[in-house]
C-alpha cells in the first residue's frame, strides 16, 4: 500500500469536472484507491464520493492506494493534482 | 466525533435538559471524558477511594438534602473536595438552587455549575443517551445501504459492480434507500449497527450512464429513510468460475463492523442475474432465521429422516418372507 498526501491547488476545488476526471483515472486501475478527508474516507472511483468530499483550494487530501498496479495508479491520481486538473 | 467539551453538551442541550448555567463560566472548556454520568453521594460524605472524575457529576436531591444537613462549614468543605477534582462539570437537578457557597467555589474555580428543570432519573437517562451517542465510535465505508422489507442490507463490492443500480431497482420495487457509495457506521448501544448517509449526498445516486439522480424528489418520500439499523452485508462481486460460493447456506458467514458481528453473505453476479430478487429473498431469509426458522438445516434434516423413513421401509420388505 502506498499513501501520498495531494492539496488542491486548482482556484474551483475539487469540483465537478476534476472530480470526473479523477474518478475515471481511478477506475483505470485494479488497485483500491482511497481518499481521506479528515474523518471521511471516500472511494475514489466513485463520483458522488468524491463530490461530497466537497474539497476547496488549499485543502490537502491523503491518497491511499492498495493492489497489484499501485505505483502506476498514484503516479497519475497525484499528477493530476500537481497540474490542478489542468486548471488555473 | 470532535472533542466533548461541556460547553458543546450545554449548547446542544439547554433546551431539551432546561439548563442554565449559573457558575463557573469560565470552566466551559472543560471536557467530559466518559460518556456516563454520577453521582458523588460517597465523595461529599467524605470517601474519596476510586472517584471517578471524569464523568458529568450530578446532584440530586439526596446529594442537596445531605449538604444541607451538615453544619455549613462542613457542607461547604465537602463541596469544594468535590471542586478540587479535575471534574468536567457539576449539574443539578429538579430546578433546585445552588447554596451561595457553591457558586462561590465554582466561579472560584472555574467547574462549570449548571441547574436542569428535570428531574434527576430523566436527566440521568437523558445525558447518558446523549452521551453515548457522541462517544460511539463511527467508521465512513464505501457501499449502499438499503431497507429491504424492514431489513437493513449493506451492499459492499467494488466500484462498478451494480451498487447503485442495484438500489435503484429495489426502490422502483418499494424498498427504501439510506445511503449510496458513502455510508456511514455508528455502533450504538454497544452491540448495534446504525447506517446513515452523508448530508452532503442525500439521497442521491449515480447511475453510470445517466447520471446523478435525486431519488428523493424522484420517488417521494416513501423511497427513503435517514437511517437504519445495519443487519446483514450482501457482497456484491464478479461472477468467478474457481471461486467456492455457498450452495446450500448451512453455514452462517460473519463479518465485523466497529465489533459488531452481523451475518456476510458473497452473492457472485453474471450477466442475467437478479440481484434484486436475491435481495428480497435474503431479506426475508433473514427475517426467517430471526424467526427461528433456518431453512436450509431444515430442508437437509427433511431429506435425512426421508432417507432414514425410506431405509426402515426397506429393511422391513426385505425381512418379509410371506
Amino acid at each position: 500500500m502506498i499513501c501520498k498526501e495531494v492539496e488542491i491547488i486548482n482556484k474551483l476545488g475539487l469540483h465537478a469536472r476534476p472530480a470526473t476526471m479523477l474518478v475515471k483515472t481511478a477506475a483505470k486501475y485494479k488497485a483500491k484507491i482511497k481518499i481521506k478527508k479528515d474523518d471521511l474516507t471516500v472511494d475514489a472511483k466513485s463520483i458522488m464520493g468524491v463530490l461530497i468530499l466537497a474539497a476547496q483550494k488549499g485543502t490537502t487530501l491523503k491518497i491511499e492506494v492498495d493492489g497489484q498496479d499501485e505505483a502506476e495508479a498514484i503516479e497519475e491520481v497525484v499528477a493530476l493534482f500537481a497540474n490542478g486538473f489542468g486548471e488555473e | 466525533m470532535g472533542e466533548m467539551t461541556v460547553n458543546r453538551f450545554f449548547e446542544q442541550k439547554k433546551e431539551k435538559l432546561m439548563l442554565s448555567l449559573v457558575a463557573g463560566e469560565s470552566g466551559l472548556g472543560r471536557r467530559i471524558l466518559r460518556p456516563v454520568v454520577q453521582r458523588p453521594a460517597f465523595l461529599l460524605a467524605g470517601y474519596i477511594e476510586g472517584f471517578a472524575e471524569k464523568r458529568l457529576q450530578i446532584l440530586g436531591k439526596s446529594e442537596m438534602a445531605f449538604l444541607d444537613s451538615r453544619p455549613p462549614e462542613e457542607a461547604e468543605a465537602s463541596f469544594a473536595r468535590l471542586a478540587d477534582f479535575p471534574i468536567p462539570g457539576v449539574i443539578i437537578s429538579r430546578g433546585m438552587h445552588p447554596q451561595d457557597y457553591m457558586i462561590r467555589i465554582a466561579d472560584d474555580k472555574g467547574l462549570p455549575l449548571i441547574v436542569s428543570g428535570l428531574s434527576t432519573d430523566e436527566l440521568f437517562n437523558q445525558i447518558t443517551v446523549y452521551l453515548d451517542l457522541c462517544f460511539s465510535p463511527q467508521i465512513t465505508i464505501h457501499a449502499t445501504m438499503m431497507d429491504v422489507y424492514g431489513v437493513g442490507i449493506l451492499y459492499t463490492g467494488p466500484a462498478g459492480i451494480g451498487k447503485s443500480e442495484c438500489a435503484l431497482d429495489l426502490v422502483e420495487r418499494g424498498h427504501r434507500l439510506i445511503a449510496d457509495d458513502v455510508v456511514t457506521l455508528r455502533r450504538h448501544a454497544g452491540q448495534v449497527l446504525i447506517a446513515t448517509g452523508s448530508p452532503e449526498a442525500g439521497h442521491h445516486i449515480e447511475i453510470r450512464g445517466v447520471g446523478i439522480v435525486d431519488i428523493e424528489r424522484l420517488f417521494g418520500v416513501r423511497a427513503i429513510r435517514i437511517q437504519k439499523r445495519v443487519e446483514l452485508e450482501v457482497h456484491l462481486e464478479l461472477w468467478d468460475d474457481i471461486k467456492d460460493y455457498e450452495r446450500l447456506g448451512l453455514e452462517d458467514t460473519n463479518t465485523t463492523y466497529l465489533g459488531v458481528q452481523i451475518p456476510k453473505l458473497t452473492v457472485p453476479i453474471s450477466p442475467g442475474k437478479n440481484i434484486t430478487a436475491i435481495s428480497e429473498v435474503v431479506a426475508m431469509n433473514h427475517m426467517l432465521k430471526v424467526y427461528g426458522h433456518h431453512p436450509a438445516r431444515e430442508f437437509v434434516a427433511r431429506l435425512q429422516e426421508m432417507m432414514k423413513r425410506k431405509e426402515n421401509l426397506n429393511q422391513y420388505l426385505e425381512s418379509d418372507f410371506e
